[in-house]
């Protein structure tokens, strides 16, 4: 199915970000905003296709696990790379929290890395001031990695903790157009972890903030 | 199918008296034509095939300097071809880049064992693609 969704989509872009670089003669601004809005709406449209086919091939059980050793300090350290130029472009502070004692984890690391990211995204998206901190610690009643993201942003409703694991669901309906996303990246998240064996959970407080803590087994038997 | 030419000044390529041409290999027309553009623009020559007989003809007869290769063809596909391409002594040596849809994994492990030198993922832009390719001719 990939392909017949992506084959379209890469001409869109393609021609778009051509046109964007003059290839074909300078762009005047109003065609250059035009052209800028359909880059992103595509851009939009192919994160979502990406989603939709992650959550289909896990529906259907066709989502490989990879297990292998993977060293959570470094996945931590590689992840905030990825996400500093979101950082900068606001002005929150991201901190990072490692405890010494990690044991080596044996999962499939770049699962545990697409809901780390995909939590960090979500906090500095939803942060409008203050700070945005992972914290990474070891659980020995439960032999197992917790990786936790806080924030000081606008926090979730009670009644909205739950709703916002389920598809295409962001907690107020309107935020899908204040904040951009499709909605679908904490359910992705959630059965990914599940997968992983592990658990995500939430607690927050409307205005104070929330924390998305992830566990996962110190070893995934496989 | 067309075969451009066009004088430049590129210098990042790997022949200093010629640009190099590249042979597109790809059934979509709107994006080989979009690929075709945008190197030739940065100063290749382009030639292209939109299955892969005419891909494995042009290559045998043009000798290119490096080979996109879309996986997915009608006919012979873009392992088979690529296979063919590298069991051949005139063209064993000429790098492919493997282009696909399919971002599951296991195609690149496929395509690496068909001979392909490297492996792109659609969506790509041709920038994107354009500095792989440069990558792949810098390569010793």
């Amino acid at each position: 199915m990939s392909h017949e969704f992506r084959t379209p989509l890469n001409a869109i872009l393609g021609y778009t970000n051509m046109l964007l670089q003059g290839i074909s003669g300078e762009v005047p601004p109003p065609q250059r905003k035009s052209l800028s809005r359909i880059d992103s709406s595509a851009q939009h449209l192919l994160a979502l296709i990406n989603d939709i086919l992650d959550i289909s091939r896990i529906e259907a059980g066709k989502m490989p696990i990879h297990v292998g050793d993977c060293a959570i300090a470094d996945l931590v350290g590689e992840i905030i790379a990825e996400v500093e130029p979101i950082v900068s472009r606001t002005k929150l502070t991201l901190m990072r929290e490692i405890n010494a004692d990690l044991p080596l984890v044996q999962t499939d690391r770049a699962k545990v890395k697409q809901v780390v990211i995909n939590l960090l995204t979500n906090a500095l998206k939803f942060t409008p001031e203050g700070w945005v901190k992972i914290a990474a610690s070891y659980d020995r009643a439960s032999d197992g990695v917790v990786i936790a993201v806080s924030d000081t942003g606008i926090g979730i409703a009670d009644e909205d903790q739950a709703r916002i694991f389920e598809d295409f669901t962001q907690a107020d309906s309107s935020s899908t157009r204040a904040f951009g996303g499709a909605g679908l990246g904490l359910s992705i998240s959630r059965r990914l972890v599940t997968m992983l064996g592990g658990q995500l959970t939430l607690t927050s407080k409307v205005g104070k903030g929330s924390t998305f803590t992830l566990s996962v087994p110190r070893s995934l038997k496989r | 199918m067309k075969r451009s030419r066009r004088a430049t000044n590129d210098d990042t390529t790997k022949t200093a008296d010629r640009p190099p041409l590249v042979l597109l290999v790809d059934d979509f027309q709107d994006n080989r034509e979009m690929y075709a553009m945008y190197l030739e623009h940065a100063g290749m020559q382009v030639a292209e095939a939109g299955n892969g007989h005419e891909a494995l003809d042009q290559a045998f007869r043009l000798l290119p300097d490096l080979i996109v290769m879309d996986l997915s063809l009608p006919g012979i596909d873009g392992w088979e071809a690529t296979r063919r391409l590298k069991a051949d002594e005139r063209t064993k040596k000429i790098p492919v880049v493997a282009l696909t849809s399919h971002a599951l994994e296991g195609y690149s492990e496929g395509a690496r064992e068909a001979g392909c030198d490297a492996f792109v993922t659609k969506p790509c832009l041709p920038e994107q693609l354009l500095s792989e390719i440069r990558k792949v001719l810098a390569a010793p």
